[in-house]
Order: structure tokens, then sequence, then C-alpha cells
């Protein structure tokens, strides 16, 4: 059992996160009140403590609350599929009430350098490199049983660095006009991969975070067979060295870069 | 698992933009601490027998053979035992290979043979501890203890071939080593006892050597588990400044880490009886939080066999309210000025010993201050042993002109033994 960190890190307990130390939820044990010692025993009376801490389970559940079953887009009036996270006409934010910010959404091919006027670039904006490999092991654990066999010869792994601030990974479709900043399918040839899987942002303050938007098979923080899937609708902070998977052999490694950070 | 228990003491509150978090971790272990492992208890005695163990008319020869009797008699039925005599060569006296089962008859085997040794030869404690090792390899899982004592300094092998024998014996036995007299150094058995998990102390006359060895031997039989460690995980981006062993005695254990996996080390801590603790300071920095953030500084675990259970945590807590993080822990601070102490005590005697008197007398001065104020009272009386105390308060005072070696020895010897707060006397 896994637990993801306010800061994106995999924590393997429920209580601080086994990698960075931070408090994860209401778990934690409480401090004696004089500040100067407290006590453990291997059975603790954990005591819960009114905690500031963001919990990423809270947002997820308000995330799911939100999504319309089938109902019109509030500010389009578009029919959404009953598990869509984002509206498909218009990118309205079933979530979060909002609208994709426009003028961000400079075309991939302008740099960050071209821009006339250095001091308008918001101060932080790193870069996401996301490497999409063929994960066997992972098909072996989870898929296997399913009739469908690892592509022969087994693809190559692709780098992709993504400057844009909000990059849809999933697969294309000409009909529903979807084309997704990373094309899983062309890359790993992963037919388990839904049209909009995944969606990688950056926000204004330059923090990345993935949100699985409602996909079929879901994304998972681990490559085992007993692992649950990340809920859908929940924008998950990026942490160093975080793997995904999804799909029926996909993984994707990511890392923010901070150098480009200019 | 085992039957451990911890408290953890600490001023968990940094100021923003701190990053050291000191904590004292008492650890106890509790009655049924046998239900982890085997109880089996492998004991093998290691006797200087060279040819200096003649001197005093054959007092320290026929002190030795008492008391390694009185050892043997000591040993429990059941008990698996070896006696080592070393020179500058080790010979195995008995049995002649292998381990013995102590019973009534092995018992009076072994003493027959003790009666019969003679002292004769040099000094080479690593060919010592490398056939006590070879004994001790055929009982992995038993608890492994041995007693080393030695009249002499290791003078017949080169100190690399004593360093190398001492590394291929760490985790296969514990070792207490003991001097006899004044000739031997308190460096050397330090490095040996250090390294095997052991106490090193002074035996300055033949006939308290009996008593030592009884006491010894009965100290080891009551411990019942075997293999303990200290297992401590750290934050990514932490980096462990010390962890000290702070009671009963200093032990810096701040290299003896084993990595478990990159945020995680165990620190081997022996054998542990019923009923035992011991207390550790940890420090560690973490990478610093804003205020109103909180951390896990360190997650202490105990593992047996490399089954663990979490027993402490050691937190983090930013505040800008400078009432809370200046504060000083009671325990933490009282641990410091034992390592203070024991550290005063070295130099002090090391300057001494160096002919610097001005220095000597300010740290060994300091050092009597430190003792006076924790009531550490043993150590304040080794001292005195050395110093003319004018004023312990102000730690004024003056070397004394003559001063017995084993008294110079006692105090280098003992100078880590430390008091625990709020037993201090007044």
């Amino acid at each position: 059992m896994t637990t993801l960190c306010p800061k994106g890190c995999v924590s393997e307990w429920d209580d601080w996160c086994s990698v960075c130390g931070d408090r994860l939820g209401a778990d934690a044990p409480a401090g004696s009140a004089g500040g100067t010692s407290a006590s453990a025993s291997p059975d603790p009376a954990w005591v819960p403590v009114a905690a500031a801490a963001p919990d990423p389970s809270e947002a997820a559940a308000a995330a799911s609350a939100a999504i319309p079953d089938g109902r019109p887009c509030p500010h389009c009036g578009e029919i959404a599929y009953p598990d869509d996270v984002f509206c498909e006409s218009c990118g309205y934010d079933f979530a979060s009430g909002t609208l994709p910010v426009i003028v961000e959404a400079a075309s991939p091919d302008v740099t960050p350098a071209a821009d006339p006027d250095p001091a308008l670039t918001p101060a932080v904006t790193p870069s996401l490199m996301v490497t999409v490999a063929v994960d066997a092991d992972f098909f072996a654990a989870t898929t296997a049983d399913v009739e469908l066999s690892l592509p022969e010869p087994i693809p190559d792994t692709v780098d992709v660095t993504l400057t844009a601030s909000r990059n849809l990974v999933g697969r294309h479709s000409e009909s529903r006009g979807i084309l997704p900043e990373i094309d899983v399918e062309a890359i790993t040839d992963d037919p388990g991969v839904s049209s909009r899987h995944l969606m990688l942002e950056r926000s204004s303050s330059g923090t990345w975070t993935f949100t699985d938007l409602g996909s079929t098979n879901g994304t998972y923080l681990s490559a085992e067979a007993t692992a649950d899937p990340i809920t859908a609708g929940a924008a998950l902070p990026v942490g160093d060295g975080l793997s995904l998977w999804l799909g029926a052999w996909t993984r994707l490694d990511l890392s923010v870069d901070e150098a480009s950070a200019d | 698992m085992a039957d451990f228990s911890a408290d953890v003491f600490q001023n968990e509150y940094l100021p923003a933009g701190g990053d050291t978090l000191d904590a004292v971790i008492t650890v106890t272990s509790g009655a049924n601490v046998s239900a982890a492992g085997s109880k089996q208890l492998v004991e093998v005695i290691i006797i200087d027998v060279s040819g200096s163990m003649n001197e005093d008319r054959g007092a320290k020869i026929q002190a030795a053979k008492v008391a390694t009797m009185a050892a043997v008699d000591t040993l429990d039925d059941g008990v698996e035992f070896a006696i080592i005599a070393g020179t500058d060569r080790a010979h195995q006296l008995y049995p002649r290979n292998g381990l013995a089962v102590a019973d009534a008859g092995t018992r009076r085997e072994a003493k027959d043979t003790i009666q019969r040794v003679r002292a004769d030869g040099g000094t080479a404690i690593g060919t010592w501890l490398q056939l006590a090792a070879q004994l001790h390899r055929t009982r992995p899982d038993a608890i492994s203890h041995s007693i080393l004592l030695t009249d002499g300094k290791n003078q017949h092998e080169p100190h690399h071939v004593l360093q190398a024998s001492i590394d291929a014996c760490i985790g296969l036995f514990q070792c207490d080593c003991r001097g006899l007299g004044t000739d031997w150094n308190v460096d050397e058995m330090r490095l040996v006892a250090d390294a095997l998990l052991g106490t090193v102390d002074i035996i300055p006359r033949p006939e308290d050597m009996e008593a030592e060895f009884r006491a010894l031997i009965s100290s080891a039989m009551k411990r019942e588990v075997a293999n303990v460690a200290l297992r401590l995980w750290s934050p990514k981006g932490a980096q462990m400044e010390f962890l000290k062993q702070v009671s009963p005695t200093i032990e810096d254990m701040t290299g003896k880490g084993l990595p478990v996996n990159p945020l995680t080390n165990d620190y081997p801590l022996g054998a542990w009886s019923p009923g035992e603790s011991r207390d550790y300071h940890l420090r560690v920095k973490i990478p610093a939080g804003g205020v109103g953030d909180e951390r896990l500084g360190a997650r202490v675990m105990l593992a047996i066999n490399d089954e663990a259970e979490p027993i402490a945590l050691v937190r983090a807590i930013w505040t800008d309210d400078e009432n809370l993080s200046t504060r000083i822990n009671r325990e933490v601070a009282h641990y410091t000025g034992q390592a203070e102490l024991a550290e005063a005590i070295h130099d002090g005697l090391a300057a001494r010993a160096g002919g610097d008197e001005e220095s000597a007398t300010m740290k060994l001065g300091r050092a009597v201050q430190i003792a006076h104020e924790t009531g550490n009272v043993a150590s304040a009386r080794l001292l005195e042993k050395v110093v003319d105390v004018d004023d312990p308060e102000a730690g004024t005072v003056r070397l004394k002109r003559n001063v017995a070696a084993e008294d110079e020895m006692a105090l280098d010897v003992r100078s880590t033994r430390t008091v625990r707060v709020g037993k201090q006397g007044s």
C-alpha cells in the first residue's frame, strides 16, 4: 500500500512520508504539550491532531463529487460523458469550476526565450521531462491474462520535454478531435490507454501536477498487481523520480527540470 | 517480535531555517524479550599466558588461573564454552577443539587443564581473536560472548594485523576486555571493545580478578536476545551528525551503520538481557521547513534478525515562537555534558602526559566542574586521585605531583561511564 504525500513522493507509510518526512493526514501522533518529550511504544495510542496538512484524498473526494453525470457543461452546454473531468468542447474543469487559462496556451513551437519581454513570463517555469517506456514486468504482473501481447520488437523508449502548461497524455483520435501532447499509442503501441487518459499541468507557481481524467484502465503509482489506481480527477503533485503506470504496458518516468526555469 | 519500548526526549520545535534535531532515546527491553530467537550462550574465554604473567613471583598467572576456574564454575549447565591461552600465537586450552557443553564433568576437566598452564612467550592479540572468531562462527545464532584478559601491549604482531583481526570478528561475537595491572594499552583494548560491542576496564590487582570474571559471566548469562539493532530512518536529504550510546557508557556508533535502504541504517546493539535500559543521543540534520511545517526527522525501529518494529518518532515542528525553539531539552543537555566530561578527561590526561600542565589543569578542572554539576560521583572520585580540587563549582584544581599509574588508567578507561538524569547526588 502506498500513499502520495503533498510533495508528490510515493510513501510506504500513511502517517509520515517515507521519503521526505512530511506529515500525511491526521494519523501522526501528537507531541506532548510541553514540547520537551514525546513517548512512543510498540502500540502507541495515536492521538489525531487537527492538522493543516493538505490531504490528497479529500481533494480527490471533492473532485469526483463534482463530475457531472451526462449533464450539459455549465459553461458551453455540451453534453459531458458520465466520467468526464473536463468538458471535451471548451475545456471547462468540472472539478474546480474553472476554464483553462487561454493566455498561457502559447503554441508549443514558441520557446520562452523568444518572449520579447522576459518580465512578463512567470518567474518559475520548470519543464517536465517525461520518459515513455514499455514496461514488460508491469504487463506480466497485471494484464498478461488478457488476450494481448507485447509489440515485437519492443519499441524504443522516448523522452519528451514538456514546456507548455497543459499537456494531455492519451491516444490520438481523429474522429473525436483529440490530439494529445503525448500520444502514448504512437510510442508504445499500447491499446489500454484512453484517448484522454492523463493531464500533466504546471501551475502559475511552477508546480507540476498530474490528473487522471477518468481513464478506463486507470493510472497506477506502482507496477504491482495489487496496487490501486489513483483517484480520477484529483490533481496530484509530481515528486522527484515519480513513475506512473498506465494502459497495458506503458510506464512514464517524470522529472521536473528546474534548470530550465528562465 | 521481542518486547522493546522507547521514550524520546527532545525539543521538537525549531526556529525558521533551523535544521538540526537532537534527541535522547531511551530503549528498554521488557521481561519477555527472549521471545525472539535462541537463548544459547557461547562463551569463549581468552587468557593472556605470555611470559610477563610470571611477574610478581607468579601472582598474576596464579590469579588468572583462579579467575578462569571461577568463571568456568559460574557457567550454567548447557552453556557451550572454550578456553584460549594466548601468547605470540593462540592455543586452544579446552576442549582440544570445538566447543564443550558445560556440565559437572566438562567443568572439572576444564579446571584441571587450566591448573597445568604455564606462562611463557609473547603477546599477539590478533591471533587470539582469530581463533575465538573461528569458534564463534560455528554457532551463528547463539548469544556469542568472549572475555579477553591481557596484562601487556600487543608487541608481537604489527598493528594492522590486530586491526584486520578485529574487523574479521565484527558481528560474530561481543568481547569484554580486561587489562591486568598497568602495562597494557588502554587505546588498544578500547579498539577491540568498541568494535566488538564490549566494555574495557582495568583490574589493578590480581586478587580482584576472580570477582570480576564471575560478574562478567553472570551478566553474559542474563542476555537472552542476540543481534539486536537500532534501525534508523531519516528523510531524503537528511544527514546523520552522530549517534552515540550515552548510557550506561558513551560509545560512538556513528560510523557503524549498515545500510538497509538509501534512507535507513541498522546500528548493531549486540545482545540484551530482560529489563535492560540504554540511552542513545541522536543528532540529525534535516532539510529545513517553513514556519508551521511539521516533519519526521527520524523513525526509530528495533530490528532483530531482520524483523523490525517501530518504537519511536523524532519530529520537527518549525515555529516563530522563540520561547519554544530556544528551549533545550533536559536529557539532551545532560548527555551533552556527560560527553564533554569524557572528552575533558581524555584531553586533560593526554595534555598531562605530554607535559602541557596548563591545558591539563584547565581540562581536568572543567571535568571536575561537570562531574560535580551532573552528580557523576564515580568520575569525581577518580578525578580526585589525579588532581587536588580547590573549588569543584568553579572547576579550580591543581595537578597532583605523584599519581599512581593505575589511578590514571582507571580514570582514562572509566571516563566514558555516565550517570542518568535525575539520579544525581548533591
